[in-house]
């Protein structure tokens, strides 16, 4: 019943957001716009560029994720819907696992075409280790999307203003964005070896407390 | 379900106080009083929405949160509609959402609220009148064997409240019961079995609904109404 909830739940997010459109498209803009004009700014050689590689990287994509937060199920505000929600007997954690699904995959569609932007314009070599590149892109998006879709849905349902919510993501996610910055630059340059592993601990940690927890405390945090 | 000593208080101003009231299994019950009197926040407190600050809440039949929140249907100020979903796909979400899909029973509380013709159009484009006729229909779609009701009459047209006055009575013979809030008080009268008055938070009267009854309780009604009238101006 829990996974059929948030399947249903995510279904339907799905079903307004392609009906409406204008979200993930504006999602996917943002996040090249953002990417060309990191390249202006940071016009540079590829050995200078380097050092700010991953930022560059990540950058457009975690902005355009907080775009997305805030936009996201924007449904469930128009006639108090997310009270619908409460009223039904349905598992509150079931609801954070839908709305975090259906930010992933905008996420991730925003991640399948930003990063071959990144390459092409900061005329990047092909990656080494592609596959620490995928595993950080994967892990990195999921756990920024954990933290913001539990900081959102809790703001909806609370006092707690939309405008807050950045203000009370960037400080948590503050060893999120050191794991993926070190792990995408080893990914990236491989000769950087900088304790692989521990990042990797770090990032798997993080993403499985901000992806369990919200599971169990969003009955008690979304008491109105 | 049974309230025992429930009091509410909202960021510390008292808004229910010590109230002890049952429901019983199919019963009616008209829950009347002045703008304030805190008739929407015992529907909250009823629907588990808010939490009582003391007192306690019994489900009826020892039944968990879960299996009451199953059986109950809501129709609150605000709709819980989405405009960009058709009416049908509203009713079908909400519906599976109780963890049933019965398409027919869809198709009966179209029909009766007479909205079947609109069904698959986008809720955005409905008028306010018809988006309440929804939110009833949403409320009605997963069988509730008990009905939270605020205000449910607002913004309908005099057919579209005989309609609804038809269907509660009609539910209320099946053995659904419900809690009506309303402003006009004769309409409430009515449709239920017990009235009861709320003054600030309080019960102040109980009475059944008889003709008999009526006019002793209109006659307390007002004098409530001119209290609060008085404490306004």
């Amino acid at each position: 019943m829990f996974f059929k909830q948030s399947l249903l739940i995510l279904k339907r997010d799905l079903k307004i957001e392609f009906r409406n459109k204008s979200l993930l498209l504006s999602m996917i803009i943002f996040a090249v716009l953002f990417q060309v004009f990191l390249q202006i700014v940071f016009d540079a050689n590829i050995e200078a560029i380097k050092k700010i590689a991953a930022g560059v990287l990540w950058i457009p994509i975690l902005l355009s994720a907080l775009l997305g937060f805030s936009k996201y199920g924007i449904a469930e505000r128009e006639n108090d819907a997310l009270t619908g929600l409460l009223i039904a007997p349905v598992d509150r954690g079931a609801i954070f696992l839908g709305k975090l699904l259906g930010n992933l995959l905008f996420v991730f569609i925003v991640v399948i075409i930003s990063v071959p932007v990144f390459f092409l314009f900061l005329k990047q070599p092909f990656p080494e280790s592609i596959g620490l590149l995928l595993f950080t892109l994967f892990l990195g998006s999921w756990g920024f999307v954990a933290l913001g879709v539990f900081f959102t849905t809790l703001a909806q349902s609370s006092s707690i203003t939309d405008l807050l919510v950045p203000i009370m993501i960037f400080p948590l996610a503050v060893p999120l964005f050191l794991a993926i910055s070190q792990l995408t630059e080893m990914a990236l340059y491989p000769s950087i070896v900088m304790g692989q592993d521990l990042w990797v601990l770090l990032l798997v940690g993080y993403n499985i407390l901000f992806t369990i927890a919200p599971l169990f405390l969003f009955d008690i945090l979304l008491e109105v | 379900m049974q309230l025992k000593n429930v009091s509410l208080a909202i960021e510390d101003k008292p808004v229910l106080r010590s109230i002890n009231l049952n429901w019983a299994h199919g019963e009616a019950i008209a829950l009347l009083g002045a703008n304030g009197a805190g008739k929407s926040s015992l529907l909250k407190v009823m629907s588990t929405l808010l939490h009582p600050s003391t007192g306690k809440t019994t489900m009826p039949e020892g039944m968990s949160l879960q299996k009451w929140k199953s059986k109950l249907g809501v129709v609150f100020p605000e709709t819980f509609l989405y405009s960009s979903l058709t009416g049908y796909e509203n009713l079908l979400f909400y519906q599976k959402l109780y963890g049933k899909t019965d398409n027919e029973q869809i198709e009966q509380v179209f029909n009766q609220v007479n909205l079947s013709r609109v069904q698959q159009e986008r809720v955005e484009t409905y008028s306010k009148g018809m988006k309440q006729r929804l939110a009833i229909a949403r409320a009605f779609v997963h069988q509730p064997t008990h009905l939270l009701l605020d205000e449910p009459f607002d913004g309908l047209d005099l057919a579209s409240k005989t309609i609804l006055e038809r269907l509660l009575k009609e539910k209320n013979k099946q053995g659904v019961g419900y809690v009506l809030v309303s402003h006009d008080s004769a309409h409430a009268w009515d449709l239920c079995d017990r009235a009861v008055l709320l003054h600030n938070g309080k019960i102040v009267l109980e009475t059944p609904c008889t003709e008999k009854t009526y006019r002793s309780f209109m006659n307390q009604y007002q004098g409530w109404l001119k209290e609060k009238q008085h404490d306004v101006f």
